[in-house]
């Protein structure tokens, strides 16, 4: 009874329309990055420069709808076990479909010498992280600078 | 293909499928083409540094001894092993 009352709030704010979407996306992206890798992932979604700063401003209704879609990919990505890559993919792609202007970051943490290096990716919106807040942890990679690397390496391939 | 050996004369420049970001005051390098991320200790984030702002092996040397009061022998030493596992990841690339 517990795990249907959670679905039916989990549909009533999300919607159910964009839960499908992001399920069917997220699986497909999921798939993608274990056998093509992260690089021809991103060639192939051909969303553009997906690290890069967006251009246009966006309203807090944009934000408020974008949280919605990113809320989206995180729920059903913790499900289904997708990471936050797969995530940050899914709904970089379905608000950039929607005509909402995002990126992903990518950001990477050491909390000490002797742990590892840990990474996370995200969507951010005009310079406002969405969903989360993760700067106070992770450190960004510069985001023109990924899509150099990204074109650099998608020249390079037969 | 064989490599050319790392000497005091050698320089590097970073590959453009890498990226760094410094992360308080050490640095992680991003392989983008093997998706692997590396760490760097201070001593190897100024090594890096060094070297990909376009030093020799023997100037970067000089410069981390004078940094970290070792000899310039020993730090060209390091520097030349360091350099050489940076290669070998696909981190640096060697230009001359």
């Amino acid at each position: 009874m517990k795990i249907v009352r959670r679905i039916i709030r989990h549909l009533t704010e999300i919607g159910v329309w964009r839960s499908v979407r992001t399920l069917v996306l997220l699986r497909q992206n999921r798939r993608s990055l274990q056998k093509n890798g992260f690089t021809a992932t991103v060639e192939a979604m051909n969303l553009g420069d997906v690290f890069g700063h967006p251009t246009t401003s966006s309203t807090k209704d944009d934000i408020d709808e974008a949280a919605k879609t990113v809320r989206a990919a995180h729920a059903i990505g913790r499900r289904i076990n997708a990471t936050c890559l797969p995530q940050s993919l899914t709904a970089c792609a379905m608000l950039r479909r929607d005509g909402v202007e995002s990126r992903i970051r990518v950001g990477v943490a050491r909390p000490s010498p002797d742990e590892p290096v840990s990474a996370h990716a995200w969507i951010e919106i005009g310079g406002t992280c969405i969903g989360e807040n993760p700067l106070g942890t992770y450190h960004p990679f510069d985001g023109e600078q990924m899509n150099q690397a990204i074109r650099a390496l998608t020249k390079e391939r037969p | 293909m064989t490599e050319a050996p790392i000497e005091s004369t050698s320089t590097f420049a970073t590959p453009d499928h890498v990226l760094a970001r410094n992360v308080g005051n050490e640095a992680v390098l991003l392989q983008l083409e093997l998706e692997e991320y590396f760490g760097l200790d201070p001593v190897g984030r100024l090594g890096w540094e060094l070297l990909t702002a376009g030093h020799d092996i023997g100037g970067a040397a000089r410069l981390i001894s004078e940094e970290y009061d070792v000899s310039a022998e020993r730090a060209q030493s390091d520097l030349v092993g360091f350099a050489g596992q940076l290669l070998k990841a696909g981190l640096l690339i060697h230009v001359a």
